[in-house]
């Protein structure tokens, strides 16, 4: 299927068996496509005695370590037809991965997004309130996972608000402007999770300030991690938001700078749902073979979107559990689960680390 | 900075007073720590501490004796300086132990990351030291943490008479930068590499239950220490003078550690970043011809040439690279300095260290049958600990 036809579809409406026979002749032809094109990736497949005639299902696609993409340069476009590399947002000293792009991918990506979204907010373009700082875009050089995601969710927006100012801190006159311009109108509040629990909720508190966006559509997104670092649970995160502003609809969603676009949204169950544009597979770690629903294991993301690097089937770093196909109660088709975070990090053996502490 | 020293047990030396070698106090001492250790119900469960009590029973110390035949005209050097390890809680005890049957006092550092996990051989230690018969021990013998700190290191190695190093090449570095009184001795065990010598025409002999033993012994010198300890094999060779059919028995053997290695704890940390490991192999490494998986337990790589370095060549978590040798002639050359342990399979040790001493390689240190390779011994890195610890009177 050509991927234009695809996005003409709509992203939820496909059943699990019907989404797998799309899914399979094209993820073989993606698999040969970046075979070819990219030396590294075809280098591997050959290695390790990758075999497309035996692709007889989607699992066995070959899935690439998301921690590839920070040591390796993977492309299967020409050096002419980057249009730009989106590089992820890693703290300062640890390496970021890199994500080569042409223009019809960063475009799908784009339109995919929006096909998503708009399923959850409905059609019309919202004034959009950002819990960022514009500094984010400061840097040309580099364009990070977190300006390409406010970029991206910006489509929503008939115009754009950044709660923040150049140093991080809480603008309080410019939200008073914003939610006194929009009162009584629907608007949407978009940051990543972390920062609008700190910078949003925790900085207005402290200022004693209160606003209310009972209007509101949150769209949170970048990991649970630093919320369960301050012990903060999804339901914890949610009564905050209507508790102080009088927001209900919150939808969290799972993603990652190596497949942009192709985002999961929490519904209104508070599971994650893959849409006809992207799929999941949750594996075992003893032999990576695929978890039924219910049992915990680590995530494998698909995307079709991924032409220009080989980034179209990867083993993440995080776990999670697939919780049903084609049977959520909000309606949705095709597979829902849950996210429990990355691999937690245990004691390793060894002497060869033995000072350096 | 951090600048605080806590005692875990015995006393900061302040007149040091050497023993003779393997002391009756020492002996006693060692007993009486082999048998708490073993009624402890902490540690009789953990495998490292149950392993070490057993390394203390009387026989194996006594055999010690023959490695340094004129111990009897020795006598311990003095104040001993440990540095050990992090990740391996019990090593600190080794390096004191060794020390003790060499005669001296010492200060030996645990990291305050494994504080929690010494505790309780810490605690046990202490109270032998309380008693009577052992307060001498007490009085000259100390184990203390503090964060890292090069004003402590300084300080502790103004006044030793020897230095003992369990460490990383830049912690080692590092810590050399802290300059020994003139006469004083050090010990350095850096960072090493590891290896395996198999006769494939012994395995082809085996029955699958002997290769069974086999892949079980295989198994504690890799797996148990998540592969990551400096003795444990990341490259076999297999010696097959004849071109016989060498892919079979390869087959069997994987085949033989995958069974055994179904008990190891393959946590999703491990599994993912061994996958990473071996796609950046398959990617980057030119010599690899090919990746077999024994589901995520086993990886093994086969190679058609060897790199110049080999030590580039290791992996964790159950990742074996393979190599085919026609006899040791082709083996002995890349032997660098960095290689340590080699465990064989089927080969004769005497014929074996006399290939490496007439090739001369500048490495290779020890030569153990497979199973051996996490056996502390006190000749270790090339060096008789006891001898270097202790003077000769002669």
């Amino acid at each position: 299927m050509d991927y234009s036809k695809w996005l003409s579809c709509e992203p939820y409406e496909w059943k699990q068996k019907e989404k797998e026979t799309v899914y399979l002749p094209y993820f073989t032809r993606l698999t040969e496509l970046h075979r070819r094109r990219c030396g590294l990736y075809g280098r591997a497949l050959a290695k390790l005695g990758y075999e497309p005639l035996h692709t007889n299902c989607l699992q066995d696609i070959p899935m690439l370590p998301i921690l590839l993409f920070k040591h390796m340069e993977l492309k299967s476009i020409m050096d002419d037809e980057i249009f730009k590399i989106l590089v992820s947002s890693g703290t300062s000293g640890q390496a970021v991965s890199q994500i080569f792009l042409d223009a019809a991918t960063a475009r799908n990506q784009q339109l995919t997004l929006f096909k998503i979204v708009k399923n959850f907010l409905g059609a019309s373009r919202l004034p959009m309130m950002i819990i960022d700082s514009p500094s984010v875009f400061k840097d040309r050089e580099k364009f990070t996972a977190r300006g390409a995601a406010i970029l991206g969710f910006s489509m929503f927006a008939k115009h754009r608000c950044y709660a923040l100012d150049d140093t991080m801190k809480v603008d309080v006159g410019r939200i008073g402007r914003f939610a006194e311009e929009n009162r009584g109108k629907p608007v949407l509040i978009f940051g990543f999770t972390f920062m609008i629990w700190k910078y949003f909720c925790r900085a207005l508190q402290e200022q004693h300030v209160s606003f209310d966006f009972s209007n509101a559509y949150v769209l949170h997104g970048g990991g649970w991690k630093k919320m369960q670092d301050c012990a903060v649970s999804p339901d914890a995160y949610k009564r905050r938001l209507k508790d102080q502003f009088g927001i209900d609809r919150v939808h969290n969603y799972y993603g990652m700078a190596e497949q942009t676009g192709c985002i999961y949204m929490e519904c209104e169950y508070g599971h994650f749902h893959a849409s006809i544009f992207s799929d999941i597979i949750i594996r075992n770690a003893r032999d990576f073979s695929v978890c039924p629903v219910g049992l915990p294991g680590i995530i494998q993301v698909l995307s079709p979107i991924a032409v220009s690097y080989p980034g179209h089937s990867i083993l993440t770093e995080d776990m999670g559990t697939l919780l049903g196909i084609d049977d959520c109660p909000c309606g949705r088709k095709g597979k829902y689960f849950s996210v429990a975070g990355r691999i937690p990090a245990a004691e390793i053996r060894g002497c060869s680390d033995i000072y350096g502490e | 900075m951090e600048n605080k020293i806590v005692r875990l047990a015995g006393k900061m030396p302040l007149h040091p007073h050497p023993l003779p070698l393997f002391s009756p106090i020492v002996l006693g001492f060692l007993q009486a720590l082999s048998e708490e250790i073993r009624n402890n119900s902490v540690l009789q469960g953990e495998p490292l501490f149950a392993a070490f009590a057993f390394w203390l029973r009387r026989k194996h110390i006594e055999a010690f004796q023959a490695t340094i035949p004129d111990w009897q005209n020795r006598l311990g050097r003095g104040l001993m300086f440990h540095i050990t390890p992090t990740n391996i809680p019990v090593i600190f005890a080794y390096s004191l132990t060794i020390s003790l049957l060499a005669g001296n006092n010492n200060i030996v550092r645990v990291s305050p990351r494994i504080r929690r996990a010494a505790a309780p051989l810490c605690q046990i230690i202490e109270n032998i030291w309380s008693q009577q018969d052992f307060r001498v021990l007490g009085e000259n013998n100390t184990i203390i943490t503090y964060e890292k700190n090069p004003a402590i290191h300084a300080q502790m190695t103004s006044v030793c008479d020897g230095r003992i190093i369990w460490g990383g090449n830049a912690s080692i570095c590092e810590i050399r930068n802290e300059v020994l009184p003139p006469q004083a001795v050090e010990l350095v065990f850096a960072d090493r590499y590891s290896l395996a010598v198999f006769d494939a025409e012994t395995l082809c002999q085996c029955t699958d239950s002997e290769m069974a033993v086999w892949a079980h012994r295989f198994y504690n010198d890799t797996y148990d220490m998540d592969q990551n300890a400096c003795s444990s094999p990341q490259l076999i060779f297999w010696l097959a003078p004849r071109h016989n059919d060498i892919a079979s028995v390869q087959q069997r053997w994987w085949q033989a550690v995958a069974q055994a290695a179904t008990v190891y704890n393959l946590s999703p940390v491990k599994a993912s970043g061994k996958y990473a490991q071996m796609w950046t192999y398959a990617m980057t490494c030119p010599t690899l011809k090919r990746i077999e998986q024994f589901d995520n337990l086993v990886y093994v790589y086969t190679l058609d040439a060897l790199p110049k370095d080999i030590t580039g060549l290791s992996g964790k978590f159950g990742q074996f690279f393979q190599f085919t040798i026609a006899g040791l002639q082709d083996f002995t050359p890349i032997l660098n300095k960095k290689v340590q342990t080699i465990s064989t399979l089927g080969l004769d040790r005497d014929k074996l260290r006399s290939a490496i001493i007439a090739s001369g390689a500048l490495g290779g240190d020890r030569i153990v049958a497979v199973g051996q390779a996490m056996e502390i011994n006190v000749l270790w890195d090339g060096v008789n600990m006891l001898e270097r610890l202790s003077r000769v009177i002669s």
